[in-house]
């Protein structure tokens, strides 16, 4: 086998018959940015930054809005896809890392839709190896209910889901909290999508701002547009943003290949918020940096 | 059953053939002389009380059935003529029993719905909805705030498939398969393009 991995590893997973392909715009996007900003740069090298490898998976463009079982199938197989991509990291034969770098225990998920869901449900499953996700962004991802409820089964596993998250979430003790080094960003598209209602991605009932937040594409620095539900995939504006934040977070010094969890909220705010939001409030007024214009 | 009892009681003379008094219905249908066979319907109406034999009380029970049902379903009918100034004859009420058999009397009709009917408040609200409907489609379709700002984005793409991830990994590799992607003249890792399942798209 001559594909070797060299990175970070981050996973695509598409939404209800999406395509592995819809990967391309954010993994062209990490190449290149990598190589134009990153890659002649000694400090971000000597900070863990490190080329993204991503991952996707074909579902072979399952409906997994239409059906709860299928939703669980594709959880069930990304928790065996994240371990065998783990252990590619392991094998020096596949691995194109640096020897002094910690082997990966863990990988970034980007979902699109109810790859979104399935990213969430992945913990949920009874095959997840803790500390494998801790950062999960999802495009247009309907958290809060099932877009579709013909099928009992996925308004079952939507409660189940969400339960686990709530609950988690809700404990007094980080040490009882699975999810405590997990952050979940929602990226909605506005008014333009309108398959995925964007008040369907919000995560104001699941996660808490400390591990969290929904944002709209029409208010994230730099993009400033609305998008509809193809369109995040491969929105350019978009694209680049995720990308700076995605780097922004990683970090290839430390086995779970991100930074804590408060640093990046922090840059993930940074990028993705305009600064005027409740929930960046007393982050500003904690750093005592208030800028006056 | 009123008209019935109006000329019932009258007796008089006569010896009216029926096919005769048939010829006078048919002459009336399409008649526009309406005076002044009210004299004349009405001195038959006597006359054909006036049979009094088996023959004529046939006749009565068979135009009783008719004239049932006419008086039954037109019953507001008969009191408004009754209420008025002018009785119709009895002899007009009977042959309209026999002229009119299946036809509706114009009292009747004004109280069927009428199919077609509508009145002007169904209508604006009918309107109105359409053109609400029409707006709300073309605000849908074309009105809508956000414009579309989105720039196109370009690469080129390469993937790899993990053949080796398979059934011993998981039980679904039959269904799903797994793929690394590689920027073709970015990421320099030509060992990717080498392989025979590594396909550029």
């Amino acid at each position: 086998m001559f594909v070797q991995v060299k990175g970070i590893p981050v996973m695509f997973i598409p939404g209800n018959a999406g395509s592995y392909k819809q990967v391309r715009p954010f993994a062209a996007e990490a190449a290149v940015y990598f190589q134009e900003n990153l890659s002649m740069d000694e400090v971000a090298l000597a900070n863990g930054k490190r080329a993204l490898d991503w991952f996707s998976v074909d579902f072979n463009e399952d409906i997994t809005a239409f059906h709860g079982q299928t939703l669980l199938d594709q959880a069930e197989y990304l928790n065996e896809a994240v371990a065998f991509i783990l252990s590619l990291y392991h094998d020096p034969a596949r691995s194109l890392r640096d020897s002094e770098l910690p082997d990966p225990s863990s990988v970034l998920l980007m979902g699109h839709s109810m790859g979104g869901i399935v990213a969430r449900t992945m913990l949920v499953m009874p095959n997840y190896q803790s500390n494998t996700i801790n950062t999960i962004i999802t495009l247009a991802a309907p958290h809060a209910r099932a877009p579709v409820s013909f099928d009992a089964e996925i308004v079952r596993v939507y409660k189940r889901i969400n339960d686990y998250w709530r609950s988690a979430y809700a404990q007094k003790w980080a040490n009882d909290n699975p999810l405590w080094h997990v952050t979940l960003i929602s990226i909605a598209g506005g008014g333009l999508d309108t398959i995925v209602p964007s008040d369907y991605s919000t995560l104001e009932s699941l996660v808490p701002p400390t591990h969290g937040f929904t944002v709209f594409t029409s208010t994230i620095p730099h993009v400033w547009t609305s998008m509809d539900h193809l369109a995040i995939t491969w929105c350019d504006q978009l694209r680049k943003s995720v990308t700076k934040a995605l780097y922004d977070v990683t970090d290839a010094g430390r086995p779970g290949q991100t930074r804590p969890r408060s640093e990046r909220m922090r840059a993930f705010k940074k990028r993705f918020l305009t600064g005027m939001e409740d929930v960046t409030e007393h982050v500003v007024g904690r750093k005592g940096k208030i800028l006056v214009v | 059953m009123r008209t019935r009892s109006q000329g019932s009681p009258v007796a008089a003379s006569s010896e009216l053939p029926i096919n005769n008094r048939n010829d006078k219905i048919q002459t009336r249908n399409g008649d526009t002389v309406a005076s002044q066979p009210e004299d004349v319907s009405a001195s038959r109406q006597l006359e054909l009380g006036a049979q009094g034999g088996g023959q004529a009380q046939q006749q009565l029970d068979a135009t009783s059935n008719e004239s049932g049902l006419w008086t039954g379903t037109t019953a507001p009918a008969v009191p408004e003529a009754v209420g008025g100034s002018k009785l119709p004859p009895a002899g007009e009420v009977l042959e309209r029993v026999f002229s009119d058999g299946m036809d509706i009397d114009p009292a009747r009709r004004r109280h069927l719905p009428n199919p077609w009917s509508c009145s002007p408040l169904t209508l604006a609200t009918t309107v109105i909805a359409a053109l609400l409907a029409f707006v709300i489609g073309q605000a849908f379709l074309t009105r809508q705030l956000d414009p579309k700002g989105c720039a196109m984005s370009y690469m080129r793409p390469s993937f790899a498939k993990f053949s080796d991830f398979d059934t011993e990994h998981t039980r679904f590799a039959s269904k799903y398969s797994l793929y690394l992607y590689r920027e073709s003249g970015v990421d320099e890792d030509t060992r990717v393009g080498e392989r025979k399942d590594n396909r550029l798209d």
